[in-house]
């Protein structure tokens, strides 16, 4: 049992790891073919991995439902929601002749007439939309409450912010427009000082924190590869 | 009018005796009437050559010439081919790739590009031979849809399409230049054979500094069994306890995010190695933890990860299996769905680790509004800014990796931190060196360059070569 649960997925680990590694300097097209299967391999899984996640989601909502737990109401629209988006996917009648638009009567996301296509683009599509524009007002509150100057390093961020800022809109970058664009005076305009901000600092920040990763990148990768690290198969070390 | 037909008739004639080159075709394969003038105005491009492409799986050549100085803006080069040096020469049936100057390919093959005369006189193309295949094939399916279509309509079909295989032996090139689909080709006929290579020579450096990482990493990782190591204190890592604590406290659950990355991704991983620890420690709190996943490959390895610390801290009864859930593996339907249990639920922490993108403010501030304690962990550089702002600690790239190691104080895990630090140090000591070397060589610039320097000068400029020729 400890082999199955422990040594057999190390080695397993090490055995393709090693093999990915390697294959990485060959590119002769055999040795590509195998990485390109192995490829294939964790799509394969992945699909039936969803499987297990269908299960999870609809078993915990199924059980919200039968206990009647607090705002198990939810739960009925999501299995619904489910339900219908996947009869509504499912092409159930047969392909007209070929040369025809319409494939299905309302399935398919082709089919611009479908009842598929019309909940995804009218309910799904503008929902995400409604998420992700929410980002614009955390991004002022988030903003706010970073920028006030309180400290050294506060105040700094709150300089370079609105330096940045105003640099990046015409607005902003008229307000210095009448200095020189040649010369020392030029160094005073928005649009360079923000120029010189995010290529030498903001840059010289970024990567450095590049660098780190790549080498906590191959550090934890030889970590497994080498079964050094085996938390990932559950519990301690 | 007597003149504009002498001048029809000559100009080919001339051109011919001019450039003493081959055929003159449009690309549909008719003569074109005339030649523009344009097209032969100009000094022909020299050096042309073609060899097999290195480093690659033997299913592409390289043609490479020196560019006509002469060549005007609104003419392009063109390849022609044909199945056996005396042609006739066809265009190609696949679109010509343009001609790349920065490209990668130039980048390490510096020896076929005259780098250190003038590359960008230097101009290439790859041709692959699988796009003839490729082309033959699409072609035959076509024309077999066509001879289906024929077949159920009664027509007369002709005789059934077959599949027409090039011979990649008998392939020959010429280059040639184009505009208003006129062609000019230009001698030599090129020919080369692709062949396959068992080693990118392109890699060697990679694999050079990968093999010299690797030998680090297991040196000290064995130095570390002997010897104990310092590492120095992260202070996310060690308010893992007190939001534990806290949660315990006032008996909400914490919820632990693994980012939105596949388990193939190492960031993911990495988080993955985090919530064993953080789950033993919860288990050992009597607390209860949630972890809500975008991917079902990564909830059956938390789920397992979870279950096994809990085992692991002597309180299987306390798991449940329920508490590690999939969501869904759309963005913004993941973040609504967590957002929404945070609001409901005002869990006491968030741990946000792994790979995040547009979601990570969505998250933070909203589990910042619910007053929970957050701490975050993240690779993704672009988001890191975003979890300052709203997170009480974050690990800040490279400290997501080494967060495994320092909360179990495994002197094997440490080792491999300890020979990140190394490769690091080595790293500075190469950039430091470079910004000397780059200040000297300036100085130098100003008097009579870098032979002023004598050798060290030459030396000075080989080190910034080295690693400026592959930017």
């Amino acid at each position: 049992m400890i082999f199955l649960r422990r040594q057999l997925p190390v080695a397993i680990a090490f055995v393709l790891g090693m093999f990915t590694l390697i294959i990485f300097y060959i590119p002769a097209a055999p040795m590509q073919g195998i990485g390109d299967r192995l490829k294939i391999f964790v799509m394969i899984i992945g699909a039936f991995a969803m499987l297990l996640g269908i299960n999870s989601i609809l078993g915990q909502h199924i059980t919200k439902i039968r206990k009647r737990r607090s705002g198990y109401g939810y739960s009925w629209v999501l299995i619904l929601g489910f339900v219908a988006m996947m009869i509504a996917w499912i092409p159930w009648w047969s392909a007209p002749p070929e040369g025809l638009a319409v494939y299905y009567p309302w399935g398919g996301l082709e089919n611009p007439q479908g009842v598929f296509y019309w909940m995804f683009f009218w309910i799904l599509v503008p929902m995400q939309a409604t998420m992700f524009s929410i980002l614009a007002f955390f991004i002022a509150s988030a903003a706010y409450r970073s920028f006030r100057a309180k400290t050294l390093e506060a105040t700094v961020l709150l300089i370079a912010a609105v330096i940045v800022m105003l640099g990046r809109v015409p607005l902003g970058t008229s307000m210095t427009s009448w200095l020189s664009d040649v010369g020392f005076w030029s160094n005073l305009r928005l649009e360079t000082m923000t120029s010189w901000l995010l290529n030498v600092p903001n840059a010289a920040g970024f990567r450095g924190i590049v660098l780190g990763v790549a080498l906590g990148i191959i550090a934890t990768s030889v970590r497994i590869i080498f079964g050094v690290e085996k938390t990932y198969l559950g519990g301690g070390d | 009018m007597a003149l504009f037909v002498a001048a029809l008739i000559l100009t080919p004639t001339v051109s011919a005796a001019q450039t003493d080159e081959a055929a003159i075709s449009s690309p549909d394969r008719e003569p074109p009437p005339i030649t523009p003038r344009v097209l032969l105005e100009f000094e022909p491009p020299t050096e042309i050559e073609a060899r097999d492409l290195p480093n690659d799986d033997g299913t592409s050549i390289l043609i490479t010439w020196r560019r006509s100085p002469s060549m005007p803006e609104d003419v392009r080069y063109t390849v022609y081919f044909s199945e056996g040096a005396a042609g006739p020469y066809k265009p190609l049936p696949f679109d010509f790739r343009p001609v790349g100057l920065d490209e990668s390919i130039m980048a390490d093959n510096l020896q076929y590009f005259q780098y250190r005369r003038s590359h960008r006189d230097y101009q290439f193309t790859v041709i692959d031979f699988t796009a003839f295949d490729a082309a033959a094939s699409g072609a035959h399916k076509r024309e077999l849809k066509e001879y289906e279509k024929r077949l159920e309509e009664g027509i007369a079909p002709g005789p059934e399409p077959v599949l027409y295989v090039y011979d990649w032996d008998q392939f020959h090139f010429k280059l040639g230049v184009t505009s208003n689909s006129a062609v000019r080709l230009f001698d030599p006929v090129l020919h080369a054979e692709p062949v396959t290579q068992w080693f990118d020579w392109s890699k060697f450096n990679n694999m050079f500094m990968a093999a010299a990482f690797l030998v680090v990493i297991l040196f000290f990782i064995e130095t570390a069994r002997r010897r104990k190591f310092y590492i120095r204190r992260i202070a996310g890592l060690d308010a893992v306890d007190e939001a534990i604590g806290r949660a315990t406290e006032m008996g909400r659950p914490i919820f632990y995010l693994c980012g939105l990355d596949p388990m193939t991704t190492v960031s993911t991983i990495a988080a993955t190695n985090l919530l064993g620890h953080v789950a033993k420690h919860v288990a050992n709190y009597e607390s209860q933890i949630k972890v809500p996943c975008f991917d079902p490959i990564v909830m059956s390895v938390c789920q397992e990860t979870v279950r096994e610390a809990y085992y692991e801290a002597g309180r299987p009864d306390a798991y449940n299996s329920d508490n590690v859930f999939f969501i869904t593996n759309d963005q913004f339907s993941y973040v609504a769905a967590v957002n929404g249990m945070m609001v409901r639920e005002r869990p006491a922490a968030n741990f946000y680790f792994g790979f995040y993108y547009a979601e990570s403010l969505l998250l933070g501030e909203v589990g910042q509004s619910t007053g929970a304690i957050q701490i975050a962990g993240t690779d993704s550089t672009v988001q890191i800014p975003f979890f300052i702002t709203s997170c009480d600690y974050v690990l800040i790239g490279e400290e997501l990796y080494a967060a495994s190691a320092y909360i179990s104080r495994e002197p094997k895990l440490l080792g491999s931190v300890k020979a990140s630090d190394m490769a690091k140090a080595v790293i500075i000591v190469a950039l430091l060196l470079g910004l000397v070397f780059s200040v000297v060589l300036l100085i130098a610039a100003l008097g009579d360059g870098a032979s002023a320097l004598g050798w060290l000068g030459e030396k000075m400029e080989h080190f910034m070569h080295l690693f400026n020729e592959h930017t």
